[in-house]
């Protein structure tokens, strides 16, 4: 359960965060609705109670309400729809996360692959390889799985914002407001400020001002300074050699945009700035990396993940697995050399299993070839040893 | 079988090699092809190779063909030697199961498919020869009532199938299992304990406890089948055995670290912890596990 709680919140936490947005959307557009309803059927009471009724204008009056209300309807139907699409999604991410615990260990054998396939896929989108990370959610099913969604809306903004366009960057942080509110995000403060400087750059800036009126006013104090500096920028041409001024101008800023818009994105949604994948593939790493997988061909295992040269690269800085205890494997079989498997030495100082030394030696006549020094001995001269 | 995954890390590029264990033959090569393209990483085209073919072989295994893998068998019959592998014969066998089932009229067929290959393996395979020459006394009365019916059972397929992959991963020196799964298997496993030891170590405020960063703090038990290496830790001094201080088998078979060894050893003499046998420290052989 414990690997469940570390690495499966995001799973569970987005699309529950969407559904609760979508909620909150659903009641204001309600509330709205119900609003015009209200003030329809008012107006008609109060033409009702009055003496300048005509027939024409109470059926015009009770037209509108009628618009009024099928327009709720629908807005309302719409909403519902929507509401139960992402309830949907909640529960089958529920069910699949539920699959783990499931007592069938084939079951569990795929679920472990799906999860592989999910971790890959967040990876692939944060790394910025979309269609990869598409096409590969697409090829497994696992699209309501992961959070597609999420990453594909912010590569629009980030695309537009590379292509200097503010406008859907802009669009994202009104439909997030409450949200980036609460994070005390300063990204629309930023995006309205590259704007301005954008404005001075083109030496618009009587239009600069108007922009600066209607947008920098009513700010957080804490903006103070950058609101000064903008302003001062006014003053200067625009190929100016000032500093402060010199970076304002400067196009680094739309790069900052743009990451500043990748972590807020990020922050907004509860997701850690590194992916799951990384983090848990260096955990396992270092917890199945021994001594052994980096004294060359000697420690060689093949079946050993760390042993495999690129992983056996990535692995290097990190830390060794810890153990307190002696748990050794014959060299030839691959098994345990426990009570039941008396680990052997040979004259040479190599020590195997008991049973795969005695197969050796029974199907070559009591002599046994140590695999590792192909030098060859009797069984009898095996010498038991003690590991504690 | 084989799916060829990499991803490319900013300093340098790490490409990484996995199979997957039989599913989705062939369908995830073009996923790498198109992570190839969007990042821009370069692959060496011999290290695709060995995947293409043995997921042609294993499809075709999959539809009940055994000819490539036969082929595949006989050009590399040394190396499965060396290997101790029965995979060549295994497939031989399939093969007269097959014309066998196929009723009384194939008999003869069949008598000549073993006369031909199956004298090689007489001397390994014996008693498997004898009994499969054994089932044709039953085809006239259908194999399927006769003591050899699970000859014919479709777990034989699968089974020829996991056969080759592991003897074809090995032969290639590659892991059967996806290295990459392994390794997250094992990071799943591992990091809910690595949160956990973390948070101790903040809320009681014992940093120091990790002094050092050679290792983990702590131990974690991913389960017998993560055991690829011996890994020998002294009882004495509970380090794990390195380069430089290795295991040491004393006189009377006991086992423990040279450093174990020298912090024990007065005036040349070493008595042993576990049975008190005096000896000399020089008797002590470095042993390799």
């Amino acid at each position: 359960m414990a690997d469940v709680t570390s690495i499966e919140h995001p799973t569970l936490k987005v699309p529950y965060d969407v559904l609760n947005k979508k909620f909150r959307l659903a009641q204001k557009t309600l509330d709205r609705e119900v609003c015009h309803v209200t003030t329809a059927v008012s107006e008609l009471e109060r033409v009702l109670f009055t003496d300048n009724r005509s027939a024409s204008h109470i059926s015009s009056l009770l037209g509108g309400v009628v618009e009024k209300l099928s327009s709720f309807k629908r807005k309302a139907e719409e909403a519902t729809q929507e509401e139960i699409e992402c309830g949907r999604v909640v529960k089958r991410r529920v069910d699949h996360v539920k699959e783990h615990d499931s007592l069938s260990p084939s079951v569990v054998a795929e679920w472990k692959r799906t999860r592989l396939d999910r971790l890959l896929v967040e990876y692939l989108l944060r790394a910025g390889c979309y269609s990869t990370a598409t096409k590969l959610a697409s090829t497994r099913g696992i699209e309501g799985l992961t959070n597609l969604d999420v990453f594909l809306v912010a590569r629009e903004v980030e695309q537009s914002l590379a292509c200097r366009d503010t406008t859907k960057c802009l669009a994202w942080c009104h439909d997030n407001k409450s949200k980036l509110r609460k994070l005390n995000s300063s990204l629309e403060f930023n995006v309205r400020m590259q704007e301005f400087i954008e404005l001075i750059k083109s030496d618009r800036r009587m239009e600069a001002i108007r922009h600066a009126r209607k947008h920098f006013t009513g700010q957080d104090p804490a903006h103070l300074p950058s609101i000064q500096r903008c302003m001062a920028l006014i003053a200067f041409p625009s190929g100016t050699d000032v500093s402060p001024y010199k970076e304002l101008l400067s196009d680094v800023r739309w790069d900052q945009l743009i990451e500043q818009f990748r972590a807020e994105n990020l922050k907004l949604y509860q997701l850690s700035s590194q992916s799951a994948f990384s983090v848990v593939l260096q955990s396992g790493l270092s917890a199945l990396k021994t001594p052994h997988c980096y004294r060359g061909a000697t420690g060689h295992n093949p079946d050993c993940p760390v042993c495999q040269r690129s992983l056996n690269a990535l692995a290097a800085p990190l830390p060794y697995a810890h153990c307190s205890q002696s748990r050794l494997v014959c060299h030839i079989s691959g098994d345990q050399l426990n009570e039941n498997n008396l680990p052997l030495m040979l004259p040479n100082g190599y020590v195997y299993g008991q049973k795969a030394l005695q197969q050796m030696a029974n199907e070559n006549n009591g002599t046994i070839v140590c695999p590792r020094t192909r030098q060859t001995y009797n069984i009898r001269d095996a010498e038991k040893v003690f590991v504690m | 079988m084989a799916r060829s995954e990499e991803f490319g890390r900013g300093e340098g590029d790490v490409a990484e090699s996995g199979d997957d264990g039989g599913d989705n033959a062939g369908g995830l090569l073009d996923i790498a092809e198109e992570h190839i393209r969007e990042t821009g990483l370069e692959l060496q085209e011999e290290s695709r190779e060995p995947f293409f073919e043995l997921n042609r072989i294993l499809a075709a295994l999959k539809s009940r063909d055994l000819e490539p893998a036969l082929q595949w068998a006989e050009e590399n019959r040394e190396k499965l030697r060396a290997q101790n592998s029965s995979l060549e014969f295994k497939l031989h066998r399939l093969a007269y199961i097959n014309l066998v089932s196929e009723g009384p009229h194939s008999v003869p067929q069949a008598i000549e498919y073993a006369r031909v290959h199956f004298t090689p393996f007489v001397y390994q395979h014996e008693k498997v020869i004898q009994s499969l020459m054994g089932c044709l006394l039953y085809v006239k009365g259908g194999l399927i009532n006769s003591p050899y019916a699970d000859l014919l059972s479709a777990q034989q397929w699968s089974e020829i199938c996991d056969v080759f992959t592991r003897d074809a991963c090995s032969l290639l020196g590659l892991s059967v299992d996806s290295s990459l799964a392994v390794c997250v298997n094992a990071g799943c496993t591992a990091l809910p304990v690595l949160l956990n030891i973390k948070q101790v170590m903040q809320q009681r405020q014992v940093h120091n406890m990790w002094n050092s960063k050679e290792e983990l703090p702590i131990e974690i038990d991913l389960g017998p089948s993560s055991r690829y290496h011996s890994i020998f830790a002294c009882p004495i001094l509970r380090q794990q055995s390195t380069e430089s201080n290795p295991p040491m088998r004393l006189i009377c078979g006991h086992v423990i670290s040279r450093d174990a060894l020298n912090k024990l050893t007065t005036s040349s003499k070493l008595k042993c912890p576990y049975c008190p046998v005096e000896q000399n420290p020089a008797d002590a052989i470095q042993i390799f596990f």
